[in-house]
């Protein structure tokens, strides 16, 4: 290569950055046209967090040699995070499964078999007798699938068609219920609809950001750059950040709280009587767009019905809470003093004002961040609803920089798991499956006979596991995560579950996972840009991506396994007489025929190849095996459930297929193919009529918000004089989330190879550690060996110690509590109570 | 052949004392310096594996805030 041509890539390099960045650079060469080297590019969305960041893949030769921040998307204006850079090296780790695997002894299938090699024909035949007799057996409560907010839009669409509209039971949960359950929780109580009515944008118009339990900085480090340049940028912005140990986003804070975990609740209660013995609330607004309401309290930690903490509770479970008056709520958040939240908290009293004094200036546009400090807090539901209290008594809320907003930690966690509806109660486009309407309207739009979908709310994901334990789920189909290296209580409850003799467990994924292992089956799944694919973002953006390269092997796209795998199945054996004589032309045909070749999902043809409006080339293995475009129809039968003029529930409106394949997605929902930057509010979206001072939370009747009065109640476990530290758990910047990807890219292992302890200095000479010490980690429920770090990135204060729980070779989820938020059934784990001692 | 180009952004009380470590750092090239605390930078190596931790390596470096990659060749 000669100088002159590395001196050209650097300038592209130099001005890409200074025009993302908006700083001049001296003397910047003029840019040749771009280098044609037989790279095809094209857009997709990135495969890990909930930001959506739209990356720029280059391929050549069926492979990915290029990638680049996309300059033209709105969400990071070509910026790329450090997982992102590594983000196409997913696809090609070492040990890619290209085969199904069962376990066998002696040319059959045996649970104590070792893994052999085995034809789809073979696994799908294998697995489907296991349904079929679970089915015969018990009903269609005994199976059920763990989905995910990884899936592609149409892959969760068509799991909840075949376990929701074709095995009849509601056994569907998706991992985001261990991510985002609890804001879920709060959207519905408080708004009546889901997902956050602000947008991105609201990083460039507030004054102040307040993060509750965010680690932006390494977590969502896009979002952070668009914070950071705000910040010092506008004169007068400040950033808040709240956490249970110092993290990166300190070093940017210009208030940063360390506070006792579970306190948060006393925190948020303290800013609302703040706001009202200063009398700074908006008056106007709280008169005429809020109810006021309390919550029943005492409501338990969502264990097993006979641990003693739930026998104890004077209400487990109670979510239902009352109307009040305001002067009621006052008197409710009255006793939240700051003396009293200064000392439960541990927090400076000059911390805990500045904070109030940011949320009730009038002045000052206010933007609230949370992540999964927040939503995996065995009072999720409340502590998110807290902060929307604080919003609603300012009238900070659905408008430009004003406004609280829960991140999401997977790709689709909105798009798939919320949007879909593919949790245990849900149905699409928020519809749930208790609501006789909205199952008569699932099952017109399915074409199904009256009475299909199942009116019993399922098993959520930690229901799952205690139910495969007892023996009573026993057909269990896991795609697109890691649930055995995610889900609480590992050694309790999800190994005793997934290897009970009566239970057989499918795992699909692309790489040997800790899941994979503790399976009896394992299909070969292709992953990401592999497939066409559709991602909601956090910010309720939906973006699609093309197929770029073919899967290696015999993989094939979860899509295609759930289609599949329908095949296996007759309308006789999954579904009563008296359910098929309501519609006799089914009888004799196959869940495949009833639920995707009803002419709605076979409906748009295949013409062989997607051509794009560059005519640009590429395959789509799924429609070339069915014979049809499988994600155009899968997609708009979906959109019948959030666009047709009859859906139950407006306001999730999209767009029609082919148009998110030309944009970089909008933001539902979308009228005319207008998208919606902030809800409720006139001016801004279309379902409020009248000009921006007009606001109108029309996901509940009255069109008011509700505030929920909820007080601080003290976590499951707590340090006690044996486990004498908090355990909280989480994630780091290099590795995405159980590490099944990331830690396949060598980049990446190399620069975190093993989850430490982060522990504070003190804490360790107490224990007679030292920094690099192998050390014990231990609570009731089970231990790991590790090493300590107390000079890391992060610096827990005395008494708390940090773990990551990306590592497979040391699983943090044999130690956590699976107590979980009695009202979302999220985990919290955050908290739990550890000792550590010199291994 | 790697070259990257990345926005690391300081404060911007910090620019300047972060400006000076990164130029120590083998392969890191500054374009441009932004009062407002954003550095321009390449980072310039012959293998993917030594651009990477570099990259990688900056996050951890007193002062630095935020890193973002823009632009990627490698041959």
């Amino acid at each position: 290569m000669s100088l002159s041509r590395r001196d050209f890539i650097k300038a592209n390099a130099v001005a890409a950055a200074a025009a993302t960045a908006g700083v001049a650079v001296p003397a910047a060469p003029v840019l040749a046209a771009e280098d044609d080297t037989g790279i095809r590019w094209d857009k997709t969305a990135c495969r890990f967090c909930g930001t959506g960041c739209s990356v720029l893949v280059g391929v050549k030769d069926g492979r990915v040699v290029a990638t680049q921040g996309d300059p033209d998307a709105p969400v990071n204006r070509g910026l790329n995070c450090i997982k992102g850079y590594f983000l196409t090296k997913i696809m090609y780790g070492q040990d890619r499964l290209t085969k199904p695997l069962l376990r066998k002894k002696n040319g059959a299938f045996a649970k104590d078999g070792d893994f052999e090699e085995v034809s789809w024909d073979e696994a799908f035949t294998v697995m489907a007798d296991k349904w079929k007799a679970a089915l015969k057996a018990k009903g269609p409560t005994s199976v059920g699938m763990f989905g995910s907010g990884q899936w592609t839009l149409w892959e969760g669409y068509a799991a909840s068609k075949l376990i929701k509209g074709g095995f009849r039971s509601n056994n569907l949960d998706p991992n985001a219920r261990h991510c985002m359950a609890s804001a879920v929780g709060a959207f519905m109580r408080a708004f009546g609809i889901d997902e956050p009515m602000g947008c991105y944008d609201d990083l460039e118009h507030a004054d102040a950001f307040v993060l509750w339990g965010a680690n932006m900085a390494e977590m969502h480090p896009i979002l952070w750059s668009r914070l950071t340049n705000t910040r010092l940028t506008k004169p007068g912005c400040e950033v808040h950040v709240l956490s249970t140990f110092e993290n990166r986003c300190f070093e940017l804070a210009d208030n940063g709280i360390v506070f006792v975990p579970q306190t948060d609740l006393a925190i948020t209660n303290y800013i609302a009587n703040y706001i009202i013995q200063n009398e700074a609330y908006n008056k106007d607004f709280v008169e005429n767009h809020v109810n006021f309401n309390k919550t029943a309290t005492d409501i338990g930690y969502g264990l097993r019905p006979e641990h003693p903490l739930e026998q104890k509770a004077a209400n487990p479970g109670k979510g239902k809470f009352e109307k009040v008056g305001f002067e009621e709520f006052a008197r409710l958040v009255e006793p939240y003093t700051l003396d009293y939240t200064a000392e439960l908290s541990g927090v400076p009293k000059d911390q805990l004002e500045k904070l109030a004094r940011a949320y009730a200036d009038p002045k000052k546009k206010v933007s609230s961040y949370w992540t999964m400090g927040f939503n995996q807090h065995s009072r999720g539901v409340w502590v998110n609803g807290n902060v929307y209290n604080i919003h609603l008594l300012m009238g900070k809320i659905s408008e430009p920089g004003n406004g609280p907003f829960s991140l999401t930690g997977q790709p689709s966690a909105c798009g798939t798991a919320r949007e879909v509806g593919t949790f245990a109660h849900r149905l699409p486009a928020d519809l749930v499956v208790g609501k006789d309407a909205h199952r008569a309207f699932a099952e017109k739009t399915w074409k199904l006979p009256e009475g299909t979908i199942n009116p019993e709310v399922g098993f959520h994901a930690v229901l799952m596991h205690r139910k495969m334990k007892d023996g009573e789920l026993n057909c269990y189909w896991q795609q697109c995560n890691n649930n055995m290296q995610a889900a609480a209580n590992m050694n309790d409850e999800s190994y005793p579950g997934w290897r009970n003799p009566d239970n057989f467990v499918t795992v699909s994924d692309p790489y040997p996972t800790v899941s994979a292992m503790a399976a009896d089956l394992i299909l070969p799944t292709a992953m990401w840009a592999e497939k066409e694919g559709a991602y909601g973002n956090a910010e309720r953006r939906t973006q699609f991506w093309r197929q770029q390269v073919k899967a290696p092997g015999e993989s094939r796209s979860d899509a295609w396994q759930t289609m599949e795998f329908a095949k296996y199945f007759t309308v006789e054996e999954v579904w009563p007489e008296e359910l098929i004589a309501k519609m006799p032309e089914y009888r004799g045909k196959t869940l495949y025929d009833v639920l995707f070749a009803n002419g709605q999902v076979d409906k748009f043809p295949y013409e062989g190849k997607i051509v794009d409006d560059r005519g640009n080339e590429y395959a789509n293995d799924e429609s070339e095996y069915f014979g049809y475009y499988v994600q155009k129809g899968l997609f708009e039968e979906y959109r019948l459930f959030n666009s047709a003029a009859d859906i139950p529930k407006k306001g999730h409106e999209m767009a029609e297929f082919d148009a998110y394949h030309k944009n970089r997605g909008l933001r539902w929902p979308v009228i005319n193919g207008k998208e919606t930057l902030w809800r409720f509010r006139g001016g801004y979206d279309p379902h409020v009529e009248g000009d921006e001072t007009v606001v109108r939370f029309y996901g509940n009747a009255d069109g008011r918000a509700n505030v929920i009065f909820a007080p601080y109640e003290p976590p499951a476990e707590s340090p006690d004089d044996e486990f004498d530290l908090w355990l909280c758990t989480g994630r780091v910047l290099e590795h995405w989330h159980s590490g099944s990807m990331t830690r396949r890219v060598p980049e990446l292992y190399r620069a975190v190879p093993d989850a430490v302890v982060y522990m504070n200095p003190k804490d360790a000479r107490k224990r007679r550690l030292r920094d690099g010490s192998k050390v014990t980690v231990s609570t009731r429920r089970g231990e790991l060996v590790t090493r300590v770090e107390t000079r890391g990135r992060n610096r827990p204060p005395e008494g708390l110690v940090f773990v990551p729980w990306f590592d497979a070779s040391r699983l943090v989820n044999k130690l956590t509590l699976d107590a979980t938020d009695p009202l979302s059934k999220e985990t919290d784990y955050k908290k739990c109570a550890c000792k550590v001692e010199k291994a | 052949m790697t070259i990257c180009s990345l926005v690391v952004y300081a404060k911007p009380e910090n620019t300047d004392a972060v400006a000076l470590k990164l130029a120590g750092l083998a392969g890191i090239e500054i374009h441009a310096t932004d009062p407002g605390g954003k550095l321009v930078v390449t980072v310039d190596h012959a293998d993917r594996r030594q651009c990477s931790e570099t990259i990688m390596g900056l996050s951890a470096v007193p002062g630095v805030i935020n890193t973002a990659l823009v632009y990627e060749y490698h041959e």
